[in-house]
């Protein structure tokens, strides 16, 4: 492509994407997708109940986002824009309007809609008042700066980012050499099922014994797991395996040490996590185990073939002597508005279900009757946690530096930050092989942009025709996987 | 049997884990399946991958089938005319998006001239390692690895408008340089990011030459008649904030001129901005000390002690006052009211940052440098035509950067600035030097970009020819009015009785073990004894026990913790940090008794 042509595909793809749209875009993502769902999964379920049920429910069947107004202290409502907001010192955030539901013994009593509270919305996206706004509009009317890219809140009169994170790919088997004593090799899992966020650890110790670590469940024999989730055949496990001809000996080995009765496997299990029942032990694996896989019994035998695919590609290692490429983008993926919203919105919404539940007991205890839906939300709730997590940037699981004041030092400034992806890893260690430029990092991240100082190479920017996927949908995985079923695919 | 990881489950197996990877491309590419799912194929595994999360980051690349790209000129013409879009041609599957997985399938070919058979992709532009900040760095290919990325820090640094609606904004501590310029000297990334709707520097005549000894290391000269003509010129604005809270029992802050009578009152010269209604006058010239918004709260720590005060209770003011070394004139007032419904005032300051000595500049590759000279026209080195430059840059700052990219940017600069043109200097695909050589032979200027220039101060012909030429220089904003502090005596620190540390705290700096070694080495005792004695303290020790005891400067009388009143002490003069350490050992258990002697015996 000769220079003038290099420039016209380079044009028309930020025409396309615009400048960072990742914020944009998996905001609005959060807004479409996640927030409904974890909305509709809140369970508020109050102790008190009125006459003639025996237990009342409340649910949420359905939420939107208004559009960001003002209520005044006379009362008046009107439409917000962000300049007034960045003036007064305001919150811009609009209401989210619930359709909730109360279930008397299954059966729906009555329905209501009702402002269960407030999510801070991002400038330019579908929910902000500016959308779709003319540049004169914008100008005379909202007295925007027409060019500004927008994708970050403001709360309290300041401009906030949720800044995009680097983090190790969920659910992905990663195999390394391992350093530690009397360990040959170790393979590491972050096990992501949304809700449940735990990694797994599975070593292959000096003696070829295989053990796998996740929780409170600490070294157990990998082999008599196996066996416990439901995989009693030795050729079976060989095969799931598909271990090389060199390493079967230790498969071999491993199922000798595994040749124990139900009963005392799952002893030694109780004894290394503290667990005393067995039925806690099984709930607890299913649980826990391979989150992501599946949380009931019927997902063990799936977990069982999981695990042993995963020696098996310790072993495939272990005979070569090679290990996978931790620094490799393959293996690392990028956290936006819609990951972070997720975590700090679930936390709010079940501490909204407990308040609400308990909203519900005090009234119907005194008035035996069913109270309007409005009484029993507290908006303060939602409002208040959002906002003082984004204001902060410190997030459940004491992370720190989530998000950051937007720079408006210069415009390069600004748009810099908003196509800046950092790395978790913490800066004061050395971690030279996290820092280095990687060759997967050619057309994602800048090769030259990173700071000078102790955090060198973890911070990074996005190049310039680096995007960040935030479109898929759930129906087009459906999709896929009808595709696979028509290609002949196998599938459990 | 080939797996299949879907989002790393395990959800089946098939034969020929290649053949359906690429049947699935094939789906994608028609339109089937979206384009932000990837398929790839592990041979080593014999896996196949299928990613369909909305994390990960992936690129677009021209798909290739036997040597040919897909993309057409064709295509690309109907993109300029804005018949299609870029979406339009991978609908058509002509351009895909790859995450680092498929792209471990691919053999992605940089132009089109190495395309062979085996290319799976063609890269859509050879800026596609940068990102955009440092896409702007002229001729980045020249240059320096190291020293761009020093050079990106200052593309992003550089004072502009950083929004285009700065007056209405509140922010605080922002500058903004006007009469800022578009770059002669640009590249395709100043387009793709709007910059020029928000430019941050200035094309400035530039001669390479060092010049009086003031533009060593790294140091710049600037024409004096450049800054008075309003070069560079900046103002800085801080606003000032003020709420009219509301406390429980009806009081409330107020916000007007406050009495003479009130708890805290400065002097009737620090009000002398305010209208009526308390606030500042928009267009006075405020300075240091001087109120911007008059306000008096109630007094606190009030409630319980309000029941036994008889009479009228004081107000406190409590006025938002300019900083320390900051004054300007008054740009802005808000009045409007706060989330709470409280009346809030904000009156914005805006103070010249003219060019002045100290303040930094920095070409866009990495060359930073401090105004050491403002220096007079008349004294500034000429050329035969009579162009005076505005900056001297000295030449010793190239050879050990190896930022050539400085060279071509001045002499494109130059070309650009006499021709009437913009050139594009966008990394690999920018103009070349034998171009912009011949068009500054066709103007009638040397190819080398030298010219014969006259000292302007004894007005003779120099026998070296200088290189002058035209760079884009960047202010940034370390300038020296937002750094002067000065401090004799001031405020001290309430544990060691020491200065205080910083601007904001009316510091001093520190004197430092180095430079205390240096005066040492001068042998200015005195000086040292002065700078050491600040925070003595005199203290009585019982001669008994060697322990520090209370003393009455007015009795002068004092009384030992364990020999009681009539113990036998003395009186010396430590520092107060040292007084701490006697503490902290105590709280320690250890004993630190203090043997004194005269200080006159031998």
């Amino acid at each position: 492509m000769n220079p003038a042509q290099q420039y016209t595909l380079l044009k028309s793809f930020y025409a396309q994407f615009g400048y960072a749209p990742v914020h944009i875009k998996s905001f609005e993502r959060f807004v479409e997708d996640k927030m409904p769902r974890i909305a509709k999964s809140t369970e508020i379920a109050p102790k008190v109940t009125i006459p003639g049920y025996k237990s009342i429910s409340i649910k949420i069947d359905s939420v939107k986002l208004g559009k960001p107004e003002i209520r005044e202290k006379d009362g008046t409502i009107r439409l917000l824009y962000p300049m007034e907001c960045r003036i007064r010192d305001l919150t811009y955030s609009a209401p989210i309007i619930a359709n909730v539901s109360f279930i008397g013994d299954g059966e729906k009593l009555k329905q209501e809609e009702v402002v269960i509270g407030e999510l801070p919305v991002i400038v330019r996206s579908k929910y902000c008042n500016l959308y779709g706004m003319s540049r004169e509009n914008l100008i005379n009317k909202a007295r925007e700066d027409p060019d500004d890219p927008g994708g970050y809140f403001i709360i309290n009169g300041t401009e906030r980012l949720i800044m995009t994170t680097e983090d190790l790919a969920p659910n992905k088997i990663v195999v390394t050499k391992s350093t530690q004593e009397g360990i040959e090799y170790s393979a590491r899992i972050y096990a992501d099922a949304g809700s449940i966020k735990l990694p797994h650890t599975i070593i292959m110790a000096k003696n070829g014994q295989f053990y796998i670590t996740l929780g409170v469940f600490k070294k157990l024999h990998v082999m008599a797991l196996v066996k416990v989730l439901g995989i009693n055949n030795k050729e079976d496990v060989i095969s799931f395996t598909n271990a090389p001809e060199k390493a079967k000996w230790i498969l071999e080995a491993n199922w000798i040490e595994a040749d124990k009765e139900e009963k005392e496997i799952l002893e030694h299990f109780s004894k290394s996590s503290g667990i005393s029942k067995k039925r806690s032990i099984y709930s607890g694996l299913d649980n826990f185990l391979l989150p992501f896989l599946g949380q009931d019994s019927k997902s063990r035998v799936s977990k069982a073939i999981y695990i042993l695919y995963a020696v098996g590609r310790i072993l495939r290692h272990w005979v070569e002597g090679t290990e996978d490429d931790r620094d490799s983008y393959s293996n690392k993926r990028v956290h936006a508005e819609d990951y972070n919203l997720e975590i700090i919105f679930s936390t709010s919404m079940k501490a909204l279900a407990k308040d609400a539940a308990n909203a519900f007991n005090d009234i119907v205890q005194k008035q035996k009757k069913l109270p309007p839906a409005q009484y029993i939300f507290s908006q303060s709730v939602l409002v208040r946690r959002l906002l003082s997590s984004i204001s902060t940037g410190i997030w459940p699981g004491s992370r720190t530096g989530v998000t950051e004041q937007l720079s408006r030092g210069s415009f390069y400034d600004t748009l810099s930050y908003l196509r800046r992806v950092k790395s978790l890893i913490t800066s004061n260690r050395e971690n030279s092989s996290a820092r280095v430029l990687h060759g997967t990092h050619y057309g994602r991240l800048c090769i030259i942009e990173t700071p000078e100082d102790a955090s060198v190479g973890l911070v990074k920017n996005l190049a310039t025709l680096a995007y960040i996927v935030s479109d898929v949908e759930n129906k087009e995985r459906d999709q896929v996987e009808k595709l696979l079923k028509d290609e002949g695919v196998k599938l459990r | 049997m080939s797996l299949i990881l879907f989002d790393g489950k395990l959800v089946g197996e098939v034969d020929d884990g290649l053949k359906l990877v690429q049947k699935l491309r094939a789906k994608r590419r028609a339109g089937e399946i979206s384009p932000f799912i990837n398929f790839a194929y592990d041979n080593e595994e014999d896996v196949v991958i299928i990613n369909t999360t909305n994390d990960r980051i992936v690129r677009p690349l021209i798909v290739v089938e036997n040597g040919k790209p897909k993309v057409s000129k064709e295509d690309i013409q109907l993109l300029q005319q804005n018949k299609i879009t870029f979406m339009d041609l991978v609908k058509q599957g002509k351009i895909e998006f790859l995450d680092a997985d498929e792209e471990e399938n691919a053999y992605v070919a940089l132009s089109e001239e190495e395309l062979t058979p085996e290319h799976t992709h063609l890269e859509l532009s050879y800026i596609s390692i940068l990102g955009i900040p440092a896409s702007m760095i002229p001729f980045l290919n020249h240059s320096s690895a190291a020293r761009s990325i020093i050079g990106v820090k200052s593309v992003k640094q550089g004072l502009g408008l950083y929004a285009s609606n700065y007056l209405l904004r509140v922010d605080n501590d922002r500058f903004v340089a006007i009469d800022q310029q578009k770059p002669i000297v640009r590249t395709i990334a100043y387009d793709l990011a709007q910059a020029d709707k928000h430019p941050a520097g200035q094309n400035a005549v530039v001669a390479v030459v060092p010049y009086l000894g003031y533009n060593m290391d790294d140091a710049i000269i600037i024409n004096k008649a450049a800054v008075q003509r309003g070069m560079f010129r900046a103002f800085y604005f801080r606003p000032y904030k003020a709420e009219e809270m509301k406390y429980p029992g009806g009081r409330a802050d107020e916000i007007t001129i406050p009495d003479k009578d009130i708890s805290g009152y400065r002097s009737e010269y620090a009000y002398r901005h305010l209208d009526a209604d308390g606030i500042a006058r928009p267009g006075s010239i405020v300075e240091e000390g001087d109120v911007v918004i008059g306000r008096v709260s109630p007094p606190r720590f009030a409630s319980s002690i309000d029941k036994f005060r008889l009479g009228v209770v004081k107000k406190v003011e409590t006025s938002a006052v300019a900083k320390k070394g900051e004054g300007g004139v008054v740009d802005q007032c808000y009045i409007t009211t706060s989330q709470d419904g409280n009346k809030y005032v904000i009156v914005k300051i805006r103070e010249d940052r003219s060019v002045d000595m100290g303040d930094k500049f920095e070409l866009r590759e990495g060359q930073k440098g401090v105004v050491g000279m403002v220096l007079d026209p008349a004294d500034m080195p000429f050329t035969q035509s009579g162009i005076v430059p505005d900056i001297l840059f000295s030449p010793y700052s190239i050879p050990s950067r190896l930022t050539f990219s400085v060279i071509l940017e001045l002499l494109a600069g130059k070309s650009g600035a006499i021709n009437g043109k913009y050139y594009d200097a966008t990394p690999f695909t920018s103009i070349t030097e034998e171009e912009i050589r011949s068009e500054l032979i066709k103007a009638g200027f040397r190819d080398d970009g030298l010219e014969a220039m006259y000292n302007g101060i004894t007005g003779d012909l120099m026998k070296a020819r200088i290189f002058v030429g035209v760079g884009y220089y960047i202010r940034l904003k370390h300038v020296t009015k937002n750094k002067l502090q000065w401090r004799s005596r001031g405020p001290v620190q309430i544990l060691s009785r020491q200065p205080t540390e910083g601007k904001a705290k009316g510091g001093g700096l520190r004197l430092g073990e180095m430079e205390k070694d240096a005066i040492i080495a001068h042998g200015a005792a005195a000086v040292l004894q002065d700078k050491f004695s600040v925070d003595s303290i005199k203290v009585a020790v019982c001669t008994k026990c060697g322990l520090v005891g209370i003393y009455n400067f007015k009795n002068r009388t004092g009384s030992c913790p364990v020999h009681g009143d009539n113990a036998p002490m003395e009186l010396i003069e430590i520092p107060a940090p040292f007084n701490i350490l006697l503490n902290e050992m105590k709280s320690m258990g250890i004993y630190p008794r203090l043997i004194l002697g005269s200080k006159y015996e031998a």
